[in-house]
Order: C-alpha cells, then sequence, then structure tokens
C-alpha cells in the first residue's frame, strides 16, 4: 500500500472548504438527532454521503486542472492511483462514521440508555460496505468526466431511476420497478449485515450482489482511466 | 544504443467529424547525455511528441522505446523528470511538503528526504522561507523554479522540460544553465521544447525542427558542434576595411575561415573559442580595426522562418 498516495488524497480533500462544509452537512444532523433521539438509527445513512462527498471528482478534477500529469510521471501506475483514491474516501468515511457512532453512544449511555453492542457492530459493518460502494461508483464516473462532472451523472442518473420507477408505480409496471431497483442497487451499492443480530445464516446472494458491483465499477473505472489521454493537446 | 527512440510515430486526434493530424510520421533518436531542443510554431505537434513519450497520450501508429524498454514502463518513470508547460501544482501544499511528496512518489529513500529536498530547493534558488510558503501564493517565477526542483529529483535520466524559462528572472536562467550543464555531463538525456530560441542554442547539442507534425530539420548547435561557429566581426567604418582576398589570407594564418563580408561585418569559421581568440589576435597584429567580436546569432530563427543563411562570401 502506498501510503504516500493515501495521504496526499485525503489532505487535498480536506483542505478544500467547500467539501469540509458538506460534510459536517452530512454528519451534524444525523449526529443531533440521534443524540434527540436517544437511538443510533439516523446514523446508518451518512457514510454513503460522506464516502460520496470525499470520492467526487477522485480523477476528473486533476486530470481537468492538470495534477495528475506530474504524479503519473512517478513510478505509479493509473489502477494503483484509481484504487489508492478510492481506498483512501472509504476509509476517511468509515473513520468519520466510527466518530459518529462513538459520540451517539456516548450521549446514549450519558442518557442511560445501552446500545446493543452487536447493533454496533452491524451499523459499522453496513456503512464500510456502502462507503465502499458508493466510493466505487463515484471513482468510476469520475473517469468518465472531467471536473466533478460525476457529481452531475450521479445526480442524474438518481433523479431518472426515481422517475422511471414512480412511473413504473402508478402504471404498475413490475419490470420496469425490477430494473429501476437493480440501477439504483448499482447506484449505490449496499449490504445489509442485520443477520448477524439475528442468527441466522448471512445472504450469499446480496454478499455477491454487492461484492461484484463494487468490482465491476472498479474494473471499469480502471480500463478507462488507462485509456484517457492526458495532454491538454488532447483537448 | 540511443537512450530514446521514436520511429514513425504518428498521432491523430478527432476534431468533429474528422480528425487531426498532430504527429504525421516523426522518427528521431536521442543519445544518452544528450540535450535536445524541439523547436516549431504552435500546434506543430511539439506538446503532442512529448505528451507521447511520457505516455500521456498513446500513439496511433509507431514505435517508442526508452532505453528498450516501454514508455510506462515504471523502472523509465523512475528514471523521469518533467517539468510542464502548464504550472498547475497542487496549490494547497507548501513547496517543501510538495517537495516530499515527490520524493516519496519517486520511492527515493524517506531518510535523504529532508536533505535531498532541501538541497534541490537551494539549488533553483528557492531559500527555506519560500519552502514553507504555500504553492498557492507562489509567483510565476518561483513555481516554474519549485517545478524544476521536483523534475530534478532522484537525478533522472530522462529529462522532460516544456518551457522551461518561461517566466524566469536573468539569475533563475543562469541557474538553469549551469544545472543543464551538470545533467548532461551526468549523462542524463534532456528535451527541451521551448520557444525561447536563443536559449535553445545556447544550452542544446542538437536541435529538431517541427512543423505540420513533421521532423523539417535536425541541426547541431553552437553548443554541440564547435566546428559549426560562425563568429562575426565589426570593423571600423572610420578607418580602410581591408579587402576581402587579405581578410581571408589573415583568417587562414589564424586557422579560420573567412565567410564573407556584409558591411560592417566579417564572418569567420573557427574550430573552437582558442581558435576565435586567435583569429581576433591575427586580426588585430595585422592592423584590421575591430570595434566587437560576436558569435553569430539567429541561426535557429532562419531555421524556424525557413530564411536563407547568409552567403558564404560576397564583394568587400
Amino acid at each position: 500500500m502506498n501510503r504516500t498516495l493515501l495521504v496526499a488524497f485525503l489532505r487535498q480533500r480536506f483542505t478544500s472548504p467547500m467539501r469540509v462544509g458538506l460534510l459536517l452537512i452530512v454528519t451534524v444532523f444525523p449526529l443531533g438527532a440521534a443524540i434527540l433521539a436517544n437511538d443510533l438509527a439516523p446514523l446508518a445513512g451518512p457514510a454513503s454521503a460522506i464516502a460520496l462527498i470525499l470520492s467526487a471528482g477522485a480523477i476528473g478534477q486533476d486530470v481537468s486542472s492538470g495534477t495528475l500529469q506530474l504524479l503519473l510521471v512517478r513510478p505509479v501506475s493509473r489502477p494503483s492511483v484509481l484504487l489508492h483514491r478510492w481506498l483512501a474516501s472509504v476509509i476517511a468515511a468509515v473513520g468519520i462514521t466510527l466518530v459518529l457512532l462513538l459520540l451517539a453512544t456516548l450521549a446514549l449511555l450519558a442518557h442511560k440508555t445501552q446500545p446493543n453492542a452487536l447493533d454496533l457492530v452491524r451499523m459499522v459493518l453496513e456503512a464500510a460496505c456502502s462507503a465502499a460502494g458508493s466510493a466505487a461508483v463515484m471513482v468510476m464516473l469520475s473517469t468518465l468526466v472531467g471536473g466533478i462532472g460525476d457529481v452531475g451523472l450521479f445526480v442524474a442518473a438518481m433523479i431518472v431511476t426515481q422517475m422511471f420507477s414512480g412511473l413504473a408505480m402508478l402504471e404498475h409496471w413490475g419490470a420496469l420497478a425490477r430494473a429501476c431497483n437493480e440501477v439504483q442497487g448499482v447506484l449505490s451499492p449496499q449490504l445489509s449485515w442485520a443477520w448477524i443480530l439475528h442468527g441466522t445464516p448471512p445472504s450469499w446472494f446480496a454478499i455477491t450482489s454487492w461484492a461484484s458491483t463494487v468490482t465491476l465499477a472498479l474494473a471499469v473505472g480502471i480500463a478507462r482511466f488507462n485509456r484517457r489521454e492526458l495532454s491538454y493537446a488532447a483537448g | 544504443m540511443p537512450a530514446i527512440v521514436v520511429e514513425n510515430l504518428v498521432k491523430t486526434y478527432a476534431r468533429g467529424l474528422g480528425r487531426v493530424t498532430a504527429l504525421a510520421g516523426v522518427s528521431l533518436t536521442f543519445e544518452p547525455g544528450e540535450t535536445v531542443g524541439i523547436i516549431g510554431p504552435n500546434g506543430a505537434g511539439k506538446t503532442t511528441l512529448l505528451g507521447c513519450l511520457l505516455g500521456f497520450l498513446r500513439p496511433d501508429s509507431g514505435k517508442l522505446s526508452i532505453e528498450g524498454r516501454a514508455v510506462d514502463d515504471l523502472g523509465v518513470r523512475a528514471a523521469t523528470g518533467y517539468l510542464p508547460e502548464r504550472l498547475v501544482l497542487d496549490r494547497w501544499m507548501s513547496g517543501i511538503a510538495f517537495m516530499h511528496y515527490h520524493h516519496a512518489l519517486a520511492g527515493l529513500p524517506e531518510a535523504t528526504r529532508e536533505r535531498d529536498c532541501r538541497e534541490l530547493l537551494d539549488r533553483v534558488g528557492l531559500d527555506r522561507e519560500a519552502g514553507f510558503r504555500r504553492v498557492g501564493r507562489y509567483s510565476r517565477g518561483m513555481l516554474q523554479r519549485l517545478a524544476l526542483a521536483q523534475a530534478l529529483l532522484g537525478n533522472p535520466r530522462f529529462l522532460y522540460l516544456d518551457e522551461p524559462i518561461s517566466g524566469v528572472d536573468p539569475a533563475g536562467i543562469v541557474t538553469f544553465r549551469e544545472i543543464l550543464s551538470g545533467l548532461s555531463a551526468h549523462g542524463a538525456t534532456v528535451i527541451i521544447n521551448s520557444h525561447q530560441l536563443a536559449e535553445v542554442e545556447r544550452v542544446c547539442h542538437r536541435v529538431v525542427f517541427v512543423k505540420q507534425g513533421k521532423v523539417e530539420a535536425m541541426d547541431t548547435t553552437r553548443a554541440g558542434a564547435s566546428h559549426a561557429r560562425v563568429l562575426r566581426v565589426r570593423l571600423s567604418t572610420e578607418q580602410p576595411v581591408p579587402a576581402t582576398d587579405r581578410l581571408a589570407a589573415i583568417a587562414a594564418d589564424a586557422g579560420a575561415t573567412f565567410r564573407g563580408w556584409t558591411a560592417p561585418d566579417a564572418r569567420f569559421a573557427v574550430a573552437d573559442d582558442a581558435g576565435a581568440t586567435r583569429l581576433l589576435a591575427a586580426l588585430l597584429a595585422a592592423g584590421v580595426a575591430v570595434t566587437e567580436a560576436s558569435p553569430e546569432e539567429g541561426r535557429l530563427e532562419r531555421l524556424f522562418t525557413g530564411a536563407p543563411a547568409p552567403p558564404a562570401g560576397s564583394a568587400a
């Protein structure tokens, strides 16, 4: 593992005021809700949003600015750069989620509420999986367009999927509703770990689906990044 | 064995419905220890050639190899330095942090990181205070120096410099010349893409003139071929100027060759600096009123504009 690539990417992300502002928005409100409700449930969502914010423009932004050229003259491969940026986003998203869960747990304990240890483990694992999935999709999208155009692609895909999903519900088109569900699953891959609470066997289908989506997103991202031309003369 | 081989390189870009040819079958070799200038008008294909050599662009056809390996071989990259024309550096880092970052990326030993980076910053003329300043607050000249310092990390064997002295003050240009001279002596192959023709002529051994995606001409510069030096000697017009036969005879006695006369300048081909000194001593000893002598400038400008060379001889 190349620690330099991980640290440099995270430092770049956390020195962006806009990104830090967005991170505050997606973390402070769920934390406040969890404390007020005396329940950890509101903290189930932020990991995916944190990963999206951190990984947005992971490749495209540096391609557009030109800073990636100097990096790629060094003895680091393009797949390595992409995978380290994905990994850095996941590590940071999980780290921030852990801090949120810790703060919320302390608040619950102060209110004499004992959180379920297994439920905490489940939340951490689900946060890690959703962060890994969202970051993989966003990194893949960032190899397709310059700047933070990946955010636009992601939002547009979500809106279109939601519209078709609504249409499918109104018209009772089962096939379209199923297709929309699948697309949403690809755009925001998640994996439930609730089985550890119930003592039931894990769903290997769900695990395989999540893992294949993440792998596919990263593979497409690597293939696209490898073919991407970097000189400004390329237009 | 050449350090870098370019064979029949073709590169086109998609533009609208068609394609534009940037490189139309370029073939070149670059030797170890050679400093080569690539010159040509805007849009000639210079940056595209550099992009292909650095692995940023994929050629349509042709062959590129560096010490027999592919351009994107990680071993080649470990021995490569690059100074881009567009100085888009990581603005959020300090100068020294930027150097540390590239030192680590280059896979150089951590134990020597601080020392190596400080030495290089000193070498390009950036002091300690500048090292702690954020890159976003650097002037154009400071950015150029910092980019040069990072390009020199690890003593690269292949150095690509895109407009290296753009925005640099005279002191920086002198530093740049000294650094290039040292690199060449250590066997590094340096490729310079520049519009600063006088500087290219001064520091390069060879120059490649690219036009419309093709190598139009290759020429040895003053620095690369001592035998091709031409000395322009200005004679006083207040005294009678010797006949051209007389000037030719004095030059021949001093081991030089008389190349022509265009009032008030006489042109002589000399072997080297010592030859120039002998010629000037002979002219003065013969009573010729010399007011000024300088190496001939403008050979590259003529190459660039396609203007003919000055006549080899003419009447006095």
